[in-house]
């Protein structure tokens, strides 16, 4: 695993370190201007397909987000997932749609749930939840309770439902 | 869910012949809330936008403030036509990030569980997709064999829909007594119902003009768009987590992984079915090789003590207390884990400060992901070969809103 770590990080650009994880798979941490040329060249070596983007919110720490991106090679039955920390104002990271057409949704989910914006993506709209909706669900200060006005079911004294 | 249609419907030039059509969200072909809208020139489709989310109910925001017991009642409202698969994804994924085995016996059952479910949920994607082309007696038929593998999950697990069958470390519960006979008993009679199906459509003329060379995937498409199970397995590629990297003991089986060649809807038809037939292989030999011994980890800090321990022990009462009210205490870190699912891969992406509740968690689902090419394969074909290739595609909104 470490062999094929250190292959793929004399590919990189500046900018990316890898970070093993918990239980010890191929993860690594990029800078955000490093992110589209690491994938880039993580897709020339076999890494076809991407399984998924999300992001995680570290709420009072800085940087507040992190980017996930999980990566699969078929040929050589491996996933390497790569982390990008993003700041907590003004979030943003640049497109990977134009190397993987997958993911279209799956940074526009995680532009819906956690507001970060992605640079260069074809249609950046809401996603899960609905066109007009004020905030970003899974940010770890969304209230838990109480409805904002204007969405479906609100009661219209703003207090709990 | 963002409203496409007003968007569309402002361009000056709209003035043209091009047609604005809502398919869905309550349209019979689109298995459940999933609404798309359809640019059209007479009948032909310009253009196709899916628009999802009318099933969101927020389940990974849920999920940070509940321990990992808590959450397997969530998963049987993911793809919930295999509650019981769901269940075994979530709980693999959450031994992953805590870092446990699980006994035989309990992997034996979970493989049962897996495969029960995906031939519960092929029968229900073939009857559907038969039936919106117009084959209402596989409909009929797939639910008929559909009725009696619920009646051997409520004797499994004690519920039809909503099992919560699996616990972090094994399984709720043993198999009970006669399951076994009642269940070998539906396997001897299925491979000739598959027969019947295939009879009733693989030749069939309608059928075969309505799949072949319709909603085709090409293999550079599939991986592209991240597609996985079926779907993909359709375009020619032979990925199959089962088999690529075993998670539950999955290397004691023998099967086949069904590969088609061009990656039309027929194609994933015929996988669909072929993977009935292996997965009655399957349990056949489950049932063969089952191992005896425990069904649940032997591990006291991680996995619930039998009831009948608890009502007397001191220890079992301590360990049930701490962990049904603080939960496992998992690692620091996080894990991905992807099981095989029947519609694809669904995967748990866990972040864990500590303690019994995730930082984050993250479902990746398979039907989500498949649906995203749509627009590529719907675009200059007829209305009617939507239908078909919405049955092809086979999603579950359940799973692709959460």
């Amino acid at each position: 695993m470490s062999t094929l770590s250190e292959e793929l990080l004399a590919l990189a650009p500046a900018g990316v370190a890898a970070t093993p994880d918990l239980r010890n798979e191929l993860r690594f941490t990029a800078a955000a201007s490093a992110l589209h040329g690491f994938v880039a060249a993580l897709r020339d070596k076999s890494f076809e397909m991407l399984v998924y983007v999300t992001a995680v919110d570290n709420y009072l720490d800085e940087p507040r987000f992190e980017v996930v991106y999980g990566l699969r090679s078929l040929a050589r039955n491996v996933d390497a997932r790569i982390h990008v920390p993003v700041p907590g104002e003004e979030p943003s990271v640049p497109t990977v749609t134009d190397l993987y057409p997958a993911a279209n949704w799956m940074e526009r989910e995680v532009w819906d749930m956690f507001g970060v914006r992605f640079e260069g993506h074809p249609n950046l709209e809401r996603i899960l939840m609905w066109e007009g909706f004020q905030g970003h669900p899974l940010r770890k200060d969304y209230p838990l309770l109480g409805n904002t006005p204007g969405t479906p079911g609100h009661l219209g004294k703003g207090g709990k439902a | 869910m963002s409203t496409q249609v007003d968007i569309v419907l402002d361009r000056p030039e709209q003035k043209s012949e091009h047609q604005i059509l809502n398919m869905g969200p309550q349209h019979p072909s689109t298995h459940g809330v999933l609404r798309v809208v359809l640019e059209l020139d007479g009948e032909i489709i310009v253009k196709a936008t899916p628009v999802v989310g009318y099933l969101h109910r927020a389940m990974e925001k849920l999920a940070e403030s509940m321990t990992f017991h808590m959450f397997t009642p969530y998963t049987d409202r993911l793809d919930y036509l295999a509650p019981l698969a769901n269940n075994v994804a979530l709980s693999t994924a959450q031994e992953k990030l805590i870092g446990i085995e699980i006994p035989p016996r309990a992997q034996a059952i979970r493989v049962l569980c897996t495969e029960l479910s995906r031939i519960s949920a092929h029968l229900l994607g073939l009857g559907a997709f038969a039936m919106d082309l117009g084959a209402m007696t596989v409909f009929l038929w797939a639910f008929r064999e559909r009725e009696k593998i619920y009646n051997l999950i409520e004797h499994l697990s004690g519920a039809r829909f909503t099992t919560s069958y699996t616990r972090v470390g094994g399984v709720a519960s043993d198999i009970p007594e006669g399951f076994l006979s009642d269940l070998k008993a539906f396997l001897d009679q299925f491979p000739a119902q598959v027969d019947e199906f295939e009879k009733m459509l693989t030749r069939n003329r309608i059928w075969v003009e309505r799949t072949k060379d319709i909603g085709v995937i090409s293999r550079e498409d599939a991986l592209a768009y991240g597609l996985t199970g079926p779907n993909l397995r359709g375009s020619g590629v032979a990925w199959d987590a089962r088999v690529k990297r075993p998670y539950l003991g999955y290397e004691r089986y023998e099967f086949e992984v069904p590969v088609g060649s061009v990656g039309d809807c027929f194609d994933r038809y015929l996988c669909r079915v072929e993977e009935l037939r292996q997965s009655t292989s399957i349990l056949l030999q489950v049932i063969d090789k089952l191992p005896g011994g425990p069904i649940l980890a032997q591990d006291s800090k991680v996995s619930l003590p039998q009831k009948s321990k608890v009502l007397q022990g001191m220890d079992e009462l301590i360990h049930q207390f701490i962990l049904v009210t603080e939960g496992q205490d998992a690692p620091v870190g996080e894990s991905y884990f992807g099981a095989e699912n029947p519609k694809g891969e669904l995967g748990f992406f866990f972040r864990s400060k500590g303690g019994g509740y995730p930082d984050r968690m993250f479902i990746r689902s398979p039907s989500f992901v498949n649906l995203q090419i749509l627009p590529l394969i719907c675009k200059g074909r007829f209305i009617s070969d939507v239908v078909a290739i919405l049955g092809s595609i086979d999603f579950v909104m359940g799973e692709c809103d959460r």
